[in-house]
């Protein structure tokens, strides 16, 4: 009987490596041989023997749409704290909050976290449950008090997610992401010649 | 000396977003509200002190692990938020006349509706006359 | 910070006007967290006060880095920013059964604007009803109070109504 090892691509075996003995060198602030060298073997170490199951990364990462996400994020986190700080101070208080349910389009594990972690860093909204199975995130939005609060909240959520999938969606996020936006008249996100043939091709 | 002035301005600025954080978590009528004011301000206020330090000692060791500070700040934060709001939204703490629309309880009764009706149509015997 | 001050990397005459400021507002800042931490009235609203208490430990220590350019004190920072949440989770993850409920169908703000809408509505029809019968001059009976209501306003009752006091 033979069994057929499945090799890992190279990539995916060296990139935790790498970002393990660059957090390393940044910890001991000093780029010597020595430290490299040290680096490598405690990340061959702790990737050997704390293994932890893969995870999915798709093949994609786009420079520009990363860009993008970042300096969108950061404007936001900035007027989003102010707003947060203006709301404990000011004398009239806050008003009552709400629970909203947005459903992502992405089905990965790897984006609904990142899409979790963004709304729980951006000041006014907290992930509290998650529906695995059908995608589906439970936030808490700070005063939202009024129906087109609730529906910015939700606009709110969406782009994080548009923009995520655009720097780092797999195709099948970014096929989903498209029949949504066809639906609502939107152009559709086309960033690679390939997803362009099909596009054109149907 | 302008970057004195940056710096100190960097650190007036991270302060007051500390102290505006305490005062909402005294201020804040409910859990949900209070955790929301407790830990978000206190990330940029973090940010502004990092950049301080990077004006102030301009070399790569300190400017890699401030990063690395940041880093782990933003990683972290967000899981004990989740955390204690997950936690907080099932209590008896929980003010239901703070929220404006809960779609979480609503999603809630639907699946208990589901799972009643369901236990229920399974112990029902069924009437063939 | 007197003792300090060949070691100071921001010029003193600035600093002496701004150190006092930040001593104050730091100060300030985790008067208002104890009080927090004594008063909160659930055990998770201390986990809070915690986290708070943590990250202005954090900018405060950051602000003496920056000021006396100490970057021995650099991985005391980089310690409390890895680890200072682990004490939140393990707390909100054992919160004790007896303060917990599932949850359930409550009245929701909206509901309960539903609700006083409906009322207002056949509070107001009532009233036309009464005015119209009374003008007419016949004391008609309560059915044509009855009719008055308008179709669609069904009352939204909270399914589990339970009262949170604020403690």
């Amino acid at each position: 009987m033979i069994k057929k090892k499945t090799r890992r691509p190279l990539w995916q075996i060296a990139l935790p490596i790498l970002l393990l003995t660059a957090v390393w060198i940044m910890l001991w602030d000093d780029l010597s041989v020595l430290n490299i060298l040290t680096g490598v073997l405690l990340a061959l170490f702790v990737t050997r023997f704390f293994y932890l199951p893969p995870v999915e990364l798709s093949r994609r990462f786009n420079i520009f749409w990363a860009a993008v996400f970042l300096g969108w994020f950061t404007a936001s986190m900035i007027s989003a704290s102010l707003h947060v700080a203006w709301l404990a101070v000011r004398p009239k208080g806050v008003s009552a909050g709400s629970v909203i349910s947005v459903e992502l389009h992405t089905r990965s594990d790897l984006l609904i976290t990142m899409v979790s972690t963004v709304i729980g860093l951006i000041p006014g909204s907290i992930v509290i449950e998650a529906d695995r199975a059908h995608s589906v995130i439970f936030v808490h939005v700070l005063d939202c008090s009024t129906d087109d609060e609730v529906e910015a909240a939700k606009s709110q959520v969406y782009r994080i997610e548009n923009l995520l999938i655009r720097a780092l969606g797999s195709a099948h996020d970014i096929t989903t992401l498209n029949t949504w936006r066809k639906e609502l008249g939107m152009p559709p996100v086309l960033p690679t010649r390939e997803l362009q043939r099909k596009e054109s091709r149907r | 000396m302008i970057a004195d002035i940056f710096s100190i301005v960097f650190m007036i600025g991270g302060a007051l977003l500390s102290l505006a954080a305490s005062i909402g978590l005294l201020r804040f009528p409910d859990l949900m509200s209070r955790l929301h004011a407790g830990s978000k301000p206190q990330i940029f206020g973090l940010l502004l002190m990092m950049l301080a330090i990077a004006i102030q000692i301009p070399q790569w060791g300190p400017i890699t692990t401030v990063f690395l500070v940041m880093t782990f700040q933003m990683m972290t934060s967000p899981i004990g938020t989740h955390m204690v709001g997950r936690a907080g939204y099932r209590t008896k703490r929980l003010r239901r006349s703070m929220l404006y629309q809960d779609e979480l309880a609503d999603a809630v009764a639907r699946a208990e509706l589901r799972d009643s009706s369901h236990r229920s149509s399974r112990t029902l015997p069924k009437d063939r006359s | 910070m007197n003792g300090l001050s060949d070691e100071l990397l921001i010029d003193p005459a600035i600093l002496r006007i701004a150190a006092p400021i930040l001593l104050v507002i730091f100060l300030a800042t985790l008067v208002i967290v104890v009080i927090k931490l004594i008063r909160g009235p659930s055990i998770l609203d201390r986990m809070i006060a915690n986290d708070v208490f943590l990250a202005t430990l954090l900018c405060g220590l950051g602000a003496f880095i920056a000021a006396t350019g100490r970057v021995d004190l650099l991985p005391v920072l980089l310690a409390v920013a890895a680890l200072g949440f682990v004490g939140s989770v393990s707390v909100s993850r054992y919160v004790s059964r007896s303060d917990t409920s599932s949850p359930v169908v409550g009245e929701t703000r909206s509901m309960a604007q539903a609700h006083t809408l409906s009322m207002a509505q056949r509070r107001d029809q009532e009233e036309a009803q009464r005015q119209r019968s009374s003008r007419a001059g016949s004391a008609d009976g309560p059915d044509d109070a009855e009719a008055g209501r308008p179709a669609g306003a069904e009352t939204v009752g909270p399914l589990f109504a339970e009262e949170q006091e604020q403690s």
